[in-house]
């Protein structure tokens, strides 16, 4: 990743190229980090909720309901 | 009768850049917009925005309504400064996402409020390429808003994002 920043100035109009400097460049890792273990609670989440409703529907299906009706009650 | 007023604008050079920053924002509108249009170089479609240089996440409160090519989510109370989901690595060569930022009364001396529209890539339906984001938020401080710095969750903004910062006056 660059370790640049494009600062412009609002009142003087002046744009810049600055380095970060090293608490800047904490923040970005601690965001990256932060990042992965939020998405991979998400995956998970989003996993185990898929798993639970194709469950329900077999569950449905293993009791005469037909897939229209299925997708009826699930819509 | 509205006017709104083009403050500065800015856009990612050869390399992209790490975040985008506007400084010195003058006291002398009613409100702000930001204008954009952008790409992570991560696969993470995210954004970040802060204000007065604050990146403690339990200063920022939101919420949000998304939804990808496939679902539709919404996430409760959120302590975090998400503005909304561009376009990323894997989406199509050369395309940006869009996004709007408005910030009302932002030299207030109460809490400020902010709402963002935002879309990725939307000819493509690949995983986390093809989203759209609503978020309306609070940043919890009574200072005015000097400088908004916006940042590519997990990469970098790509080259040739770029970012226009307008004061509204109504009036």
């Amino acid at each position: 990743m660059t370790d640049t920043k494009v600062v412009v100035n609002c009142t003087t109009g002046e744009t810049s190229i600055v380095t970060l400097d090293s608490e800047e460049i904490a923040q970005r890792e601690a965001d990256a980090l932060a990042f992965s273990a939020a998405e991979t609670a998400r995956l998970e989440a989003a996993e185990a909720a898929q798993a639970a409703k194709e469950s329900a529907q077999s569950k449905l299906a293993a009791l005469g309901l037909t897939t229209e009706e299925i997708a009826a009650l699930t819509r | 009768m509205a006017n709104m007023i083009p403050i500065s604008t800015v856009t990612a050079g050869s390399g992209g850049a790490a975040t985008i920053d506007f400084i010195g924002i003058p006291q002398i509108y009613t409100d702000l917009l930001i204008k954009g249009s952008a790409r992570n170089t991560s696969t993470n479609p995210t954004l970040l925005m802060y204000f007065n240089g604050d990146t403690t996440a339990a200063n920022y409160v939101q919420k949000k309504l998304y939804g990808d090519s496939s679902t539709k989510y919404s996430t409760s109370l959120e302590n975090w400064y998400g503005a909304g989901y561009v376009s990323v690595s894997t989406s199509t060569a050369n395309t940006f996402g869009t996004m709007d930022i408005y910030m009302p009364s932002y030299t207030a001396n109460n809490y400020k409020s902010f709402s963002t529209d935002a879309v990725s890539e939307s000819n493509a339906s690949i995983a986390d390429s093809a989203y759209q984001t609503f978020i309306h938020g609070s940043w919890l401080s009574t200072a005015p808003i000097t400088s908004i710095t916006i940042s590519a969750y997990g990469g970098n903004l790509a080259q040739y994002s770029t970012f226009t910062l307008y004061g509204i006056r109504k009036y």
